[in-house]
């Protein structure tokens, strides 16, 4: 910017930023000239921009009510709630097996062994963890809740004397709820055991058809250990 | 001078990173160009050169013209030029190893934060030698009052090491999972831009303009405003609306994102009644010219960005050109035009020398100008043509590449354009240097540290 590109412009006031050159007591690169820095009027900020702002404002709010899926973090786009999400996304059978056993174990099994599977330590054994559960043959596993435990039994290594028999459930459970649950607590809390099938339970039910179910003939550890496990 | 020194190092990496976005924007449409060299493929030269362009250019030089408004504003001078030297040396080492990293194929794949980790801190730590010492400088103000372009500056100098070492942290330190690295990623290149480079250069557009007219800006509470708005819904987006992710947080990202109109507006209102009695200097005064462009490009670049946010444009405009468009206009638009606006105004001030040649300038701003509106404009159309096709299955995919090809034909020509035009600033700034070595040492007698400051620009 040459001096003659911009000198006709320049008003000759001295606070003229226009200057091409620094005032003359002024020092290259240091700030101490005394050339006039620009000020900022006092002019208000436009009502119409205020109203404006609070309409976009009013406006956003909408637009997020009706387009955030419910702040649920499931939900994206083009769905707009949960609903629609779990409906275009229909669960495998597998998905749907595990979903019923997690249902009927809250509703049923939950109360003792909690949601944990954690058990109630003297009184209810764990789930989570006990070998009982994730034995690869479910033979014995099925008899339990089919006709209720009692008695001693040793769970991840500790012994444990029931204080009262376990609830049987061979009644009041058909055999996929009792397939689904047994499959949900052997892939629940980590598992990975093989899923029980209805028609497993079934076998079982035929094989123990002599066994009253009304809680009068609880297994016991001992009796469940003599049934093979390893075919 | 400290300041000097960041402008020189700056440009030279402006005509680097247009040099390599040139090759990138060539090899669009002439894809055996260079195709043999694995340091020149398409993936490795495009993140170089925006890199260079973002961090090189436009960060270094947007600092420079920082640390000259925080010391002329505050009537001190500068603190600490010596570490800040040194900063700058580290910085541009750090960038020099980034870009080396990235073309080796290093890069981290995030965008713009592609510089291997190595890179990215010493850029860090020689960021926080420069912004400590221009927040010392701050502090040592001798002018109590504070002008507008001092809140903007300020607000910058402390944004950047938030965003910058929080998406360094979440993504390449310690990276988070899943969609998280992008909605991560895309908040860190929205601060940056929205905020960061936002702020620096619209301090400097509240400087030139009532400084160069000899009027006071319009409003300070219009600027006041603007200021909070900007800082409360700018760092908000960057999520596209289709994203994968979340759906409130791409919702969240649209409705702030339209929430920038209001400082839009109020910007462009400031801007528009400080000017409207004076347009009679945009014809005469180049430094005027150049901030007035970069700041129509600003306001410009925020519209077709709330437009581009939309849902309903975003299903035509996401993965197509329009998106570059965008980012041209505010790397070589906005920023590139503010920043030669301020080279040209604060170089003869430190130096105490003329510009060697007026012609140069005049022929920059309009090389510059032309090339800005032949890089963006195709884009800008060739984008949404380009969407509408990919929108339409009945168009095969490789016809809607070929039919891009004219548009991006257009866009190489405006980026020689801009290189020819900054190559002229390059050539005035390497004439300008020696010419006021010798009328520095002329007053060497009653001038401070002067020569040897000059001298260390002069080595670049």
């Amino acid at each position: 910017m040459s001096s003659d590109s911009k000198k006709p412009s320049r008003p000759a006031s001295p606070s003229s930023g226009g200057a091409n050159r620094p005032q003359a007591q002024a020092a290259p690169g240091n700030s101490t000239a005394k050339e006039t820095e620009p000020t900022a009027g006092l002019a208000p900020t436009p009502i119409w921009l205020i109203l404006l702002f609070a309409l976009l404002f009013y406006w956003g709010q909408l637009y997020l009510d009706n387009h955030a899926g419910g702040f649920d973090p499931q939900v994206y786009e083009p769905y707009a709630s949960v609903k629609q999400v779990k409906a275009a996304n229909p669960m495998s059978d597998e998905g749907a097996v595990i979903a019923k056993g997690e249902a009927v174990f809250n509703q049923m099994c939950a109360v003792c062994h909690q949601i944990s599977g954690l058990g109630s330590a003297g009184q209810f054994p764990p789930l989570a963890g006990s070998e009982w559960v994730i034995e690869p043959n479910p033979a014995r596993l099925i008899r339990i809740p089919l006709h209720g435990l009692t008695g001693p039994i040793r769970v991840k290594g500790q012994d444990l004397n029931l204080p009262v028999p376990m609830t049987p459930f061979g009644e009041t459970l058909s055999n996929p709820d009792l397939a689904a649950v047994l499959t949900y607590i052997r892939q629940a809390w980590g598992h990975k055991a093989p899923p029980v099938t209805p028609a497993q339970v079934a076998k079982v039910r035929e094989e123990t058809a002599s066994r009253p179910m009304s809680g009068s003939a609880p297994w016991t550890s001992d009796e469940l250990l003599k049934i093979p496990v390893t075919q | 001078m400290a300041v000097m020194f960041l402008f020189s190092s700056a440009l030279i990496w402006l005509v680097i990173g247009i040099v390599l976005g040139l090759i990138s924007s060539i090899k669009l449409h002439g894809p055996g160009f260079l195709s043999q060299l694995s340091w020149l493929t398409y993936g490795r030269v495009y993140p170089a050169s925006q890199n260079a362009v973002v961090y090189g250019f436009s960060a270094q030089a947007l600092l420079g013209i920082a640390l000259w408004l925080i010391a002329r504003l505050g009537r001190v001078s500068l603190q600490g030029p010596g570490m800040i030297v040194v900063g700058g040396v580290f910085w541009n080492f750090a960038i020099a190893m980034g870009l080396v990293g990235i073309l080796t194929g290093n890069s981290t794949g995030y965008e713009w934060l592609e510089m291997p980790r190595s890179a990215s801190s010493l850029l860090f730590f020689s960021y926080a030698l420069i912004g400590v010492w221009a927040l010392i400088t701050f502090h040592m103000r001798r002018e109590r009052q504070l002008y507008v372009s001092q809140w903007y500056l300020l607000a910058a100098l402390l944004w950047f090491p938030w965003s910058y070492s929080t998406a360094q942290l979440l993504l390449v330190v310690s990276p988070v999972q899943g969609v998280m690295q992008a909605i991560v990623n895309g908040w860190f290149v929205h601060n940056l831009f929205e905020v960061w480079f936002s702020f620096l250069g619209l301090a400097g557009v509240f400087y030139f303009i009532p400084k160069i007219i000899g009027q006071p800006l319009h409003s300070r509470y219009l600027a006041l405003f603007a200021f909070w708005m900007l800082a409360f819904f700018g760092s908000w987006g960057g999520v596209y609306a289709d994203a994968p992710v979340p759906k409130w947080v791409s919702s969240l990202s649209i409705a702030t994102r339209v929430m920038m109109l209001i400082p839009m507006l109020a910007i462009g209102l400031n801007i528009q009644s400080t000017l409207s009695a004076h347009c009679a200097i945009l014809k005469t005064n180049m430094v005027l010219r150049f901030v007035w462009v970069g700041a129509i490009s600003y306001l410009l670049a925020t519209l077709l960005g709330i437009v581009g946010a939309l849902r309903s444009v975003s299903e035509v405009t996401l993965f197509t050109l329009y998106t570059n468009a965008i980012t041209n206009l505010q790397l070589y638009g906005f920023l590139g035009m503010v920043v030669a606006g301020g080279i040209y105004y604060i170089v003869p001030r430190l130096t105490e020398c003329d510009w060697p040649s007026t012609g140069l300038i005049r022929f920059h701003f309009s090389t510059a100008t032309l090339g800005v509106a032949l890089l963006v404009l195709p884009q800008l159309i060739g984008g949404v043509l380009q969407g509408i096709k990919l929108n339409d299955p009945q168009v095969p995919f490789l016809s809607v590449v070929k039919s891009t090809i004219p548009f991006l034909g257009m866009s190489t020509l405006g980026e020689l354009l801009l290189l020819v035009g900054n190559l002229a600033l390059l050539v005035n700034l390497l004439k300008i240097l020696p010419a006021c070595c010798t009328c520095c040492l002329g007053r060497v007698s009653n001038s401070t540290p002067q020569p040897k400051a000059v001298a260390v620009g002069g080595r670049i």
